[in-house]
């Protein structure tokens, strides 16, 4: 197929924080299905792809540098070469995998191209496409687009489907929208990726001032969710009628978004912002008994959710308007007691925040941990879950992010060397035993023992010899082959022997072996070290972050908490001045 | 895989826009609710990340580098070029048997065993080969046997066996155990090849 998507260039902020977190999480399967079933060549490069396709890209990675090292990717070294751009770059190395690129494409003929075979414009076109996509995943629209305009003839069928996903998101990243559209409406019409595109689309589009067509979009991402169940798409349909809720009440049409909002689902983690946009929409519609149901679902979340925080005030505030003190009153107090808790709360966060080591398994399980549905509707009970819904707002971050995975992986490298040093002790074990075992004296102790025993079996061999001639002629030839093979035997046993008594000094491993062995061992010490201080710095940087993070939920709470406690005292208040009114209307008669 | 990349894109981009300031509409959206010089610390501390992001980068390519030449140091320590046999697994397509488990016997011992997991059935299936297991051995003759087991066609339990006697010569020796699809008789084919 020719290409048929056109690029034009500009940026959008949004768009593009979208389109990064979407790439980034596609790339690595999108290399692995690139690559598709390949004919199995190189033995050496099946084992390379056997780490890659279960997204170990480290072991990938070390695996292709020793084949690469023995050459043993002779059959399929453009390929490996290819894989190897993808692996380096799925295990966080663009600036390496950017020149593994460059290089392959640079590489016109077999003169110039260490491999002996030229690259096809197969691998040149995949090559090109993963640079693209590169570029696209640094934030560098306009260069990806460009470097896509490289590819010449066909699109691999292999990667035909990736190229016109990045393509239009590309498009709608440099604001071409229109060739965007267009995509959508010829080839991405049926790719799993459509709903995700037509949804960014839609983003942009409203970004744009294209309410329209943004809002007719959307409406096709809701058609898409009624027709696939899953819930991924549900998620998405959800999040399309907030959106719709939202430009309709930007337009002044209380009743249409209301009409959106009343079909978004009331669970998951997105449901929270949807109750409140319908609790506060029915309130200004002046429909109040139909706010209190949305609030009152909010009001039994979490403390840690600000749209919960919210709500318990403007539920209260909401029972105070309709004129009923007693339960405003309730709700006021039952409000304090949660900001209370909530405060402790987050106390409680900046204590595990603050130890002395961020715990690694928090780092490491922190996607899962977000991606728990049931926390929202239940207290937390483990330590980690008491701090983990106060990043929600956090893991949207881009940069936050890149602090995590860049965490992981250094935690990945501090393990992978502290195996190492633990070897580097067992390599000076094996060489140590193997030198006590074969030292000069145990040497020399061997030797002059097999010489004593040699002599006393020549005794033997020969006073046997003797008894044999006292024997009758029939039991002499009896045992004569005996005796011969005996001999035999013997010769083969001086004959050793005198090879191993020519040995001066015992067999020891090179020496130039022992020089690289102790160079590695305190190349193992040295990055170690290098290793810790990064992952010191960074977890600095994730103190901080996080504590700014907590400080912003604390501000908030303690907003809150403070509007409560004026519900609560103006009611009190008003509850003096009626007993007071009362009084006094009663002593005025007499 | 598919359902895994999409819901955690999905999720951040949801998140991004569910909690951009656009999308709060609430009354109390005007109140800032953060502490400036905190936050001001907060994204310098982030911006750090970038330049961090380099050195480590850097770290990165010195461990893998390190790590290759561990390997090799440690495979001519243990296993010696003149004595080494590595044996490998690979499966062409799976179509007719879906592996469970494998059982190797090196002169009747058994020397190695493995159960697969999804993961590592499907990286075989689709061209992916797998260093089962690295010995040193004498030169001479030798006998390797490997027990499959697993499900083969129409859901039944499979149990196949095979076995070669090689010589073991001067040098790194490899051999492979491979299970090939044989459309023909429409059940896979167990082999033992020598590279």
């Amino acid at each position: 197929m020719r290409k048929i998507l056109r690029f034009n260039l500009s940026l959008n902020l949004r768009t593009f924080l979208l389109i990064v977190t979407t790439i980034f999480s596609l790339f690595a399967a999108t290399l692995a299905n690139a690559e598709g079933e390949v004919k199995l060549r190189d033995l050496k490069y099946g084992t390379i792809l056997f780490d890659y396709y279960q997204q170990n890209y480290f072991s990938s990675l070390v695996g292709y540098e020793i084949a690469h090292s023995r050459g043993e990717l002779n059959h399929q070294i453009n390929e490996a070469r290819l894989l190897h751009g993808g692996m380096t770059l799925s295990y966080g190395l663009p600036d390496e995998a950017e020149g593994i690129f460059q290089q392959l494409l640079n590489a016109k003929s077999t003169a110039d191209n260490d491999s002996s075979v030229e690259i096809t414009d197969e691998v040149r076109n995949k090559a090109w496409f993963y640079l693209a996509k590169m570029y696209y995943h640094k934030g560098e629209a306009k260069k990806a687009a460009a470097t896509l305009g490289y590819i010449h003839g066909d699109i691999p069928q292999d990667i035909q489907n990736e190229f016109n996903y990045l393509a239009t998101l590309i498009n709608i990243r440099n604001h071409n929208l229109n060739s965007a559209e267009q995509a959508l409406d010829g080839v991405m019409k049926g790719s799993v990726f459509e709903p995700y595109l037509i949804f960014n689309l839609a983003s942009s589009q409203l970004a744009n001032g294209d309410t329209h067509r943004s809002e007719a979009n959307f409406k096709k991402v809701i058609e898409y969710g009624k027709d696939h169940l899953q819930e991924e798409f549900q998620v998405l349909a959800d999040r399309a009628k907030q959106a719709l809720a939202h430009i309709n009440i930007e337009q002044g049409d209380l009743l249409a978004a209301w009409s959106h909002l009343q079909f978004v689902r009331t669970t998951g983690l997105y449901s929270n912002r949807a109750l409140l946009s319908y609790g506060w929409t029915a309130i200004k519609l002046e429909r109040y008994d139909m706010a209190i149901p949305a609030l009152s679902v909010l009001d039994k979340r979490s403390i840690s959710i600000a749209e919960v925080q919210e709500a318990k005030v403007l539920l209260a505030h909401l029972y105070e308007q309709q004129r009923a003190p007693r339960t405003a009153l309730k709700h006021y107090l039952l409000a304090e007691r949660a900001f209370t808790s909530g405060i402790e709360s987050i106390a409680s966060a900046r204590r595990i925040i603050d130890g002395q080591r961020i715990p690694e398994e928090f780092v490491i399980n922190l996607d899962a941990m977000m991606d728990e549905t049931d926390w929202y509707g239940s207290e937390p009970s483990l330590d980690y879950n008491k701090l983990t819904p106060f990043l929600i707002e956090l893991m949207s971050s881009n940069s936050f992010h890149t602090v995590l995975k860049e965490l992981r992986d250094l935690y990945a490298l501090r393990k992978n060397l502290n195996y190492w040093s633990r070897q580097a002790k067992e390599h000076q074990l094996i060489i140590s035993h193997r030198h006590q075992g074969w030292s000069s004296d145990s040497l020399l102790n061997f030797v002059s023992k097999s010489r004593a025993q040699k002599d006393a079996m020549e005794v033997s061999i020969s006073e046997l010899g003797l008894h044999a001639k006292t024997l009758s002629i029939k039991e002499q030839d009896r045992f004569a082959p005996l005796l011969d093979s005996m001999k035999e035997d013997f010769k083969f046993l001086e004959k050793n022997l005198k090879k191993i008594s020519k040995i001066e000094k015992p067999y020891k491993k090179s020496e130039k072996t022992l020089l690289w062995m102790a160079k590695l061992h305190k190349r193992i010490k040295q990055q170690l070290q290098q290793t810790d201080y990064m992952i010191k710095k960074l977890e600095n940087v994730m103190r901080i972050v996080v504590n700014a993070e907590l400080d912003k939920h604390e501000e908030r709470m303690r907003y809150y908490w403070a509007q409560a406690r004026l519900g609560k005292a103006r009611l009190y208040d008003q509850t003096l001045n009626s007993i007071e009114e009362d009084a006094i209307q009663q002593a005025g008669p007499q | 895989m598919k359902k895994i990349r999409l819901t955690n894109s999905c999720i951040l981009i949801f998140l991004s826009l569910l909690l951009s300031p656009t999308y709060s509409w609430a009354n109390d959206q005007n109140i800032d609710f953060a502490a400036q010089e905190n936050q001001k610390n907060a994204q310098q501390a982030l911006d750090s990340v970038k330049i961090l992001s380099k050195e480590i980068q850097g770290l990165k390519k010195s461990v893998v580098d390190l790590n290759k030449d561990l390997l090799l140091m440690e495979e001519e320590l243990l296993f010696p070029s003149s004595t080494r046999l590595s044996l490998f697994v690979s499966l062409d397509i799976g179509q007719f048997f879906t592996l469970e488990s494998v059982k190797v016997k090196l002169n009747g011992k058994q020397v190695a065993s493995h159960l697969y997991s999804d993961k590592q059935r499907q990286a075989l299936a689709r061209g992916g080969v797998q260093s089962l297991y690295i010995t040193n051995l004498n030169l001479g003759k030798h006998t390797i046997a490997a027990f499959f087991t697993g499900i083969g066609p129409n859901g039944r339990s499979y149990k196949r066996a095979t076995e070669l006697e090689f010589q073991k010569k001067q040098g790194s020796q490899y051999l492979e155990l491979a299970i090939i699809d044989d459309s023909a008789k429409q059940e896979a084919k167990f082999t033992i090849k020598q590279w």
